[in-house]
């Protein structure tokens, strides 16, 4: 029982590491093969690593403030 | 200059974010004292009666609606997640639009499927722990009804 709650809760965790790193693979993805003259330069690069980081905390603490309040 | 103006934005939003969340806090605090001090005025205004024909005592009552004004603190608490974390991830929704186009709609994907799954296991873990809390009532009877037994025996015996 115990091993299945913090299994789930694991899991949970995981799911949430994993929107940047999956956002990020995406865009790039979908750059790379949609668009073979795109130069992937150091500031684009880093332009949408931050952009995509500001998700981190929302998405974490997000369905934990609506699952406490309703 | 542009990353002059982001990390100037940045900071604002540190600041307003923990300003927020200061405010929210203090005024939570505020209506929770406000909340037990009512409900402990009338819950000793409570005729004695009232206990003999509700099927809680009016301890337990009183247990039960403190923890009714513990969310309602927790409500006013979070409601600064619950405006500040949509607007962050629009927000970010938009920069990388204009960054890199439709492809960045693949943040809005990546978070509708994430929410869905937040949202299942949220439902697991909740089944899980109500599980959970019903064998914890059923082993604390069975530890009480141990003890109580040694006690009848050790009792027998002398």
């Amino acid at each position: 029982m115990n091993q299945r709650h913090y299994r789930y809760l694991n899991i949970f965790d995981l799911v949430i590491n994993l929107v940047p790193v999956l956002t990020v693979f995406l865009i790039f993805v979908l750059l790379l093969f949609t668009n073979e003259s795109i130069d992937l330069n150091t500031t684009l690069v880093y332009t949408i690593l931050s952009f995509v980081a500001l998700t981190d905390g929302p998405v974490k603490s997000l369905l934990g403030a609506i699952t406490s309040t309703v | 200059m542009y990353a002059g103006i982001w990390i100037g934005l940045y900071l604002v939003r540190i600041f307003v974010n923990a300003y927020c969340q200061r405010r929210l806090t203090f005024t939570a605090l505020k209506a929770e004292q406000i909340l037990v001090v009512e409900l402990l005025e009338k819950m000793t205004r409570l005729a004695p009666s009232y206990r003999l024909d509700n099927e809680r005592s009016r301890g337990q009552l009183l247990t039960i609606l403190t923890e009714d004004v513990a969310l309602v603190t927790e409500f006013l608490t979070n409601s600064s997640i619950l405006f500040s974390a949509p607007a962050t991830l629009i927000g970010v929704q938009i920069f990388l639009f204009l960054e890199v186009g439709a492809y960045g709609l693949a943040l809005l994907l990546v978070l509708v499927v994430a929410g869905v799954a937040q949202m299942l296991l949220r439902k697991r873990i909740l089944a899980v722990k109500a599980e959970k809390h019903v064998l914890m009532g059923l082993r604390t009877l069975t530890n009480f009804e141990m003890f109580h037994s040694i006690e009848s025996i050790k009792l027998m015996g002398w």
